[in-house]
C-alpha cells in the first residue's frame, strides 16, 4: 500500500469502479426511503439547481442505487441534449459563415434571386440621372449597313434605369428625337423617344430609357430625328 | 427487538439501552424509514434479516450513545438517514471482512470451474468493485462527498467550490480520504488473513 498520490488513471478507475457499483445495485433501496423525486433528479442531472441546493442530495444519490441509475439516465440525456444544441449553434454559425464567404466572393450577385433582389431594388430605386456631351464627339453619320468604326473613347453608361440627358452637337434642331441603343446598326436592344430644347445656346435631349436587362459590353448610341439618318456614338454599358 | 423480519419493519419494542438511557425517537424512526433499505442491503451480501437487525440497533445504540457524550461538541448531521444507512454498511462491511470466505459449491466440478473462472482478469473487476464498496464505506464525510460529486460528473472546480476550497486542495483532500479508507479496508484484510481460518462474526 503506497502513500502516494491518486493518478488521474487511478482516480478514473476508481470512479468507474464507484459508478459501477451503483449501476448494478450494490447499494439498494427497495421503498425508496429519503429518495429525491425525479423533478430534483432531472434538476440535478441538467445543473438547474445551485450548487449549494445540490449538497442536500449528493450524499443520498451517491449511495442509492435506484437514485443513481435515474440520475445516470437523466445526466446522459442532459448532456445529449447539451451536445445537440451545441451542435445545432455550431452548424448555424458555420452556415452563416459560409454564406457570408459565397456573399462576399460574388456568388449572391451571380445567383438568380440575388438578381432577383438587384432588379427589385432597380424598380424600387429612382432613375439614375446620366448626362452625355455629344458636342465634341465625332460623328459616324448614316451608318446603313455598315458597320462603325468609333473614332475616339467611347461615351459609358451604367446599366439601369436612366435619367438620359443628351447635349446634342452644335447645330441641332429643336423637336422630336428617336433615341437607341444598338448591339450594332439596324439591331436595337433599347429605344425611347425624347423632345430636345434650347438651353442656354446648347440643344438638349431628354429621355427616359431602362438598360437592366442589357449585357455590360460595348454598343452603339444612335440619335436621328424622325425619318431622318441616324448618328452613332460608341458607347461602353457597364 | 422482534417482528417478521422477513417483510416487515421490525418491532423495537425499546426505548432504551443497555445502560437504561433512553434512544432518541428521531433515531428509532430513521431506522424504521431504513429498515427496508438495510435489509435489502444485507440480502444482498447474503445476510438474514436478524443479522440485519441486529447491526441497525448495534448502529443505533452507538449512535445514540455518541450523540449523548459527545453532545453539542459533534457537529449536527446533516442527513440523519443517510448518516444510518451508511454506518450499517460500514458496520456490516467490517463485520464481513473479518468473517472467512464461504463459497458453497455443488459438485466437484463446480469447484473446478470457479477456480479456472477466478484465474481470468475478469475476476480482477469483480475483486475491485467488492473493494471500491468497502471503500466507499469507510470513506469519510467529506471524501464520500467528493467521491459522489465525482461520479455524478461534476468538475473538480465545482466540487471544490462546494467545499468552500481550491481545486487543488480538494484534489489533495480527497487522496488522502482515500488513503485513509483504503488503509482502513487493507489492514482489515491484512487481520483477516493472518487470523487463518476465520474468526468471530460479530464485533
Amino acid at each position: 500500500m503506497s502513500d502516494r498520490a491518486l493518478t488521474k488513471r487511478e482516480e478514473a478507475r476508481l470512479l468507474n469502479a464507484g459508478q459501477r457499483a451503483l449501476l448494478q445495485g450494490e447499494f439498494p433501496n427497495p421503498e425508496r426511503s429519503g429518495c429525491p423525486d425525479k423533478e430534483t433528479l432531472r434538476a440535478i442531472a441538467a445543473r438547474k439547481l445551485s450548487l449549494e441546493q445540490v449538497v442536500e442530495w449528493v450524499d443520498h444519490v451517491g449511495f442509492c442505487s435506484p437514485c443513481y441509475v435515474e440520475y445516470d439516465a437523466l445526466r446522459r440525456q442532459a448532456v445529449n441534449r447539451r451536445w445537440m444544441q451545441f451542435g445545432a449553434i455550431a452548424a448555424g454559425i458555420a452556415i452563416v459563415v459560409a454564406l457570408g464567404i459565397w456573399g462576399w466572393f460574388g456568388g449572391w450577385r451571380q445567383h438568380p434571386v440575388g438578381r432577383g433582389g438587384e432588379i427589385a431594388r432597380g424598380e424600387a430605386g429612382a432613375y439614375q440621372t446620366c448626362r452625355l456631351d455629344l458636342r465634341n464627339r465625332f460623328v459616324l453619320r448614316g451608318g446603313g449597313e455598315e458597320s462603325p468604326k468609333p473614332p475616339s473613347g467611347p461615351l459609358e453608361l451604367n446599366r439601369g434605369r436612366l435619367d438620359l440627358t443628351l447635349d446634342l452637337p452644335v447645330g441641332s434642331r429643336e423637336g422630336q428625337y428617336e433615341i437607341q441603343v444598338l448591339e450594332q446598326p439596324g439591331k436595337p436592344v433599347a429605344s425611347v423617344r425624347g423632345t430636345a430644347k434650347l438651353e442656354k445656346d446648347i440643344t438638349v435631349v431628354r429621355a427616359q430609357i431602362d438598360l437592366r436587362n442589357i449585357s455590360p459590353g460595348r454598343y452603339l448610341l444612335g440619335i436621328r430625328r424622325p425619318e431622318l439618318v441616324w448618328t452613332y456614338y460608341p458607347v461602353l454599358l457597364k | 427487538m422482534g417482528g417478521d423480519f422477513e417483510a416487515n419493519t421490525p418491532e423495537w419494542d425499546w426505548q432504551r439501552d443497555e445502560s437504561g438511557a433512553s434512544i432518541e425517537a428521531d433515531l428509532v424512526d430513521a431506522a424504521r424509514r431504513n429498515w427496508a433499505r438495510v435489509l435489502a442491503y444485507a440480502r444482498r451480501h447474503q445476510q438474514d434479516p436478524a443479522r440485519a437487525a441486529d447491526i441497525l440497533e448495534a448502529v443505533l445504540l452507538s449512535l445514540s450513545r455518541t450523540r449523548k457524550t459527545k453532545g453539542k461538541l459533534c457537529r449536527p448531521i446533516q442527513n440523519l438517514d443517510n448518516h444510518l444507512y451508511l454506518a450499517f454498511v460500514r458496520r456490516l462491511n467490517r463485520q464481513l471482512a473479518k468473517e472467512p470466505h464461504i463459497e458453497s459449491v455443488g459438485s466437484l466440478r463446480d469447484l473446478d470451474a470457479l477456480s479456472s473462472i477466478r484465474t481470468t482478469p475478469a475476476s480482477r473487476f469483480i475483486e475491485d468493485d467488492l473493494l471500491i464498496e468497502e471503500l466507499m464505506g469507510y470513506m469519510d464525510e467529506r471524501t464520500r462527498r467528493m467521491f459522489s460529486l465525482r461520479h455524478m460528473g461534476y468538475s473538480w472546480n465545482e466540487t471544490a467550490r462546494i467545499l468552500k476550497n481550491t481545486a487543488n486542495n480538494a484534489q489533495v483532500l480527497f487522496n488522502q480520504g482515500v488513503k485513509k479508507a483504503r488503509r482502513h479496508v487493507m489492514k482489515l484484510k491484512d487481520k483477516k488473513n493472518t487470523s487463518g481460518k476465520g474468526g468471530e462474526a460479530d464485533e
